[in-house]
């Protein structure tokens, strides 16, 4: 599909995202500086926290991605949302509490602490790099694809700007709060998708179920193809799993990847530590649950209103959502659409290249090399690493042109519940495991879950791959115990007689 | 040492500037025999924890010490009678608060003149408390020396304080009554998300000629898939809340946290 320049959706675009940005401005400064002691009273701040949490979480890959998986592939999309959601239960029930005991802010700061290792530090945060690489390429698909039916540019030259600029921010200006952008954002997601959803069931004429319940009995669901053609499925096939995953395997590989991952991100899990009780920060998830849940359903209507209308561009899902708003509610509706998909894709993007230059400038060059003491080098370590991600994301965001973006995503959970999952678990729950376990486990659940990608069909065409699967999860998630666990068992002699060293020299 | 009543108030959060600014109340507390009051302000900011350290560095709060340890540490080498207070909220409203509720006499206090972009976002302390505050305000401006003296210090002391061990015991929280609840909780939802995955994927429609999967047996105007998913949601967010409910009350039961 050829997009033109549209200048009153860019002017309206532009002004958007100041906007924004000028409202995030306005509120942290008044938060921090204002001379009443009750600004955004007590009861708030669980509930900002909250809904920021839902707009760090509902990245371009929910509300580009999702949308489009379920626009072309039917409920195989609709799989994703539930995962996505699935993995906050795990990290409310299962992690948040045990781990903010501990009192360390990170996945990294934990497992350091405990084991007094430096080499799992190093690990740690090499994990923590590799996750956020591997997170930042679909932000950087989901925001070439936005500029371009926007700027009428092409997808390539959207990468780099867009990869540009957050780095020019990261770089120079140094680091601003990001927690209201991410609030707001939130919160205009919420309401875009509520809108959208009221817009496409008012123009189809049809009621929630209804709308549903017309393409499970349309006789054939049609969906355009790269090559100007177009492929028919029967309703009832479009709406029940089996339109992207033949595989029965590849959907049980995805769906223990996607309730595994969330609570091994390490983005996510700092949020945990932003309000100062612990019962606060329990409500902002439930808040946060909530808030992505209503989100998921929404996004159902999103995607099938996409396919309803025909608004499809075959070579580049990812723009079922924002092409859907033009047709619903012409330019103007358009414009507010991509600049908030922008403003997600811009948040999570400078949130991850400071995550990766925090591992690398913190972890590795301060506390792993041991360089104390000079602030002004380690700021520039941490600058120079910005660049360098900031470089590796748009090369490979160019590279990964016309991917859909919850199925990047979906790979970046997949890795990261591979590497960080059994670490983290085993760390908290159980006495035996040592740092060599962890070592191993994060080691070997970083290099399987990759290795996997890369001979997986996304890599190599469905005919040639070595592995069937699209998704590593179902091997490298059990792998990754497995190692973690036997080499801690392996070692646990050792663990012993240095007690037993230390006991007898005290 | 006997004071003659004047109360000095020093606002520090560990940055540079505000070491600054202990350097030169101790000295006023000194040269006036006055009480020095330390107060350390916990702002309540949803930042996380990137954020926190991009404010640090901002703020210059990089010093990597306890801005309340190394002030009462100078005073009582300097044999300074001292008071310690700690708030939590807005840094300028407490400050401007202590200072009245304390009947101070002066506050002395760094400049937290903060450039680029950064300085837009998190707006001057000093600023704001110099606007609203009930008494004299004295912002420490330190020559080059003193500034490479204090920071000096400040290294040295940060390199001789031992951080405390962190604790690994969270046998309170997993034997909880809550974290049980919590993990039953999650039994229930692991053991349904197990079941809509499985149902979706092996089980196949008996009726369907296209060998689908279960999930496209009609059901309420949709099919079980639909159905299936919207309960898998619903769920979630519903124990959730439900969760938060039941915390809040055994955490009110137990007399708070």
């Amino acid at each position: 599909m050829a997009y033109e320049f549209k200048p009153v959706a860019f002017a309206l675009f532009v002004l958007i995202t100041l906007i924004t940005l000028a409202i995030s401005v306005y509120a942290s400064r008044r938060v921090r500086t204002a001379g009443h002691y009750y600004v955004a009273g007590g009861g708030v701040k669980w509930f900002v926290n909250g809904i920021a949490f839902a707009g760090d979480y509902l990245s371009a890959a929910s509300f580009l991605g999702i949308a489009g998986l379920i626009a072309f592939s039917g409920y195989d999309g609709f799989m994703y949302a539930i995962g996505f959601l699935a993995g906050w239960i795990i990290a409310l029930f299962l992690i948040a509490e045990p781990l903010r005991k501990i009192g360390k802010y990170t996945f990294g700061d934990a497992l350091a602490a405990k084991f007094k290792d430096r080499r799992v530090r190093l690990m740690a945060s090499i994990s923590a790099i590799v996750v956020s690489v591997f997170y930042l390429i679909p932000q950087m698909v989901g925001a070439g694809s936005i500029v371009q039916p926007l700027l009428g540019l092409d997808y390539e030259v959207g990468v780099l700007i867009v990869g540009m600029v957050v780095v020019l921010i990261v770089a120079t200006a140094g680091m601003v709060s990001t927690t209201w952008v991410q609030f707001i954002k939130g919160f205009l997601l919420l309401f875009a998708a509520l809108g959208l959803t009221i817009g496409v069931l008012m123009v189809a004429g049809l009621g929630p179920i209804e709308f549903i319940g017309d393409f499970v009995s349309n006789p054939s669901v049609t969906v355009p193809t790269t090559g100007g053609g177009e492929i028919s499925y029967p309703g009832e096939a479009f709406m029940s799993p089996g339109i992207k995953y033949k595989d029965p395997w590849d959907f049980v590989s995805l769906a223990l990847g996607l309730i595994l991952g969330t609570a091994a991100l390490p983005h996510i899990l700092i949020r945990y530590y932003t309000v100062p009780k612990p019962s606060d920060a329990r409500k902002s998830t439930v808040v946060a649950i909530i808030a992505i849940g209503a989100f998921y359903v929404l996004v159902l209507f999103l995607g099938l209103g996409a396919n309803y209308f025909q608004t499809l561009d075959p070579s580049n899902q990812n723009l079922s959502a924002p092409l859907l708003a033009e047709y619903i509610g012409g330019e103007v509706f358009f414009a507010i659409i991509s600049s908030i998909a922008f403003a997600t894709i811009l948040g999570t993007v400078s949130g991850l290249i400071m995550a990766a230059s925090g591992a690398i400038a913190h972890d590795i060059y301060t506390e792993y090399m041991g360089r104390r003491g000079d602030d002004k080098k380690t700021l520039r370590v941490s600058k120079v690493t910005a660049v360098a991600v900031g470089i590796v994301a748009i090369v490979l965001g160019i590279a990964m042109k016309g991917q859909n973006v919850a199925f990047l995503v979906g790979l970046a959970f997949a890795i990261a519940a591979s590497a960080n999952i059994p670490a983290l678990l085993c760390m908290l729950f159980w006495k035996k495991t040592t740092s060599q376990g962890i070592i191993a486990g994060i080691l070997v659940g970083l290099v399987l879950s990759i290795g996997l990608i890369l001979i997986s069909p996304t890599f190599m065409g469905a005919d040639a791959a070595f592995f069937s699967l699209y998704n590593p999860g179902i091997i490298s998630i059990p792998i990754g115990f497995l190692v973690t666990i036997g080499v801690s068992l392996m070692t646990q002699k050792s663990v012993e007689e240095k007690k037993a060293k230390t006991a007898a020299d005290s | 040492m006997a004071t003659n009543g004047y109360r000095i108030l020093l606002p520090t959060d560990g940055s540079y500037p505000a070491i600054a600014a202990t350097v030169r109340a101790i000295e006023m507390a000194k040269d006036r025999k006055a009480q020095l009051i330390i107060l350390n302000v916990s702002e309540q900011v949803t930042a996380a924890g990137m954020e926190r350290i991009a404010e640090d560095s901002a703020l210059m709060r990089t010093a990597g010490i306890d801005g309340v340890a190394y002030a009462r540490d100078m005073a009582s080498k300097a044999g300074i009678p001292m008071e310690i207070v700690r708030r939590e909220g807005a840094v300028v409203g407490e400050i401007v608060r202590a200072a009245a509720d304390m009947d101070v006499d002066i506050i002395v206090m760094g400049s937290s003149t903060i450039k680029g972009l950064p300085g837009l976002y998190l707006g001057s302390v000093s600023r704001g408390v110099i606007k609203d505050a009930p008494c004299d305000v004295v912002v420490v401006k330190l020559t080059e020396e003193e500034m490479k003296k204090a920071v000096q210090l400040a290294h040295d002391i940060a390199a001789a304080m031992k951080l405390p061990p962190v604790k690994f015991d969270i046998s309170d929280i997993t034997r909880s009554r809550k974290f049980k609840v919590g993990i039953g909780l999650l039994a229930v939802y692991s053991v349904t998300y197990l079941l809509f995955t499985v149902l979706g994927t092996f089980i196949k429609n008996p009726d369907s000629v296209l060998d689908l999967s279960v999930f496209s047996l009609p059901m309420l105007g949709t099919n079980l898939g639909i159905v299936f998913g919207m309960v898998v949601i619903f769920m979630a967010i519903i124990m959730a809340v439900v969760f938060n409910w039941y915390a809040g009350r055994s955490e009110r039961g137990s007399g708070g946290e």
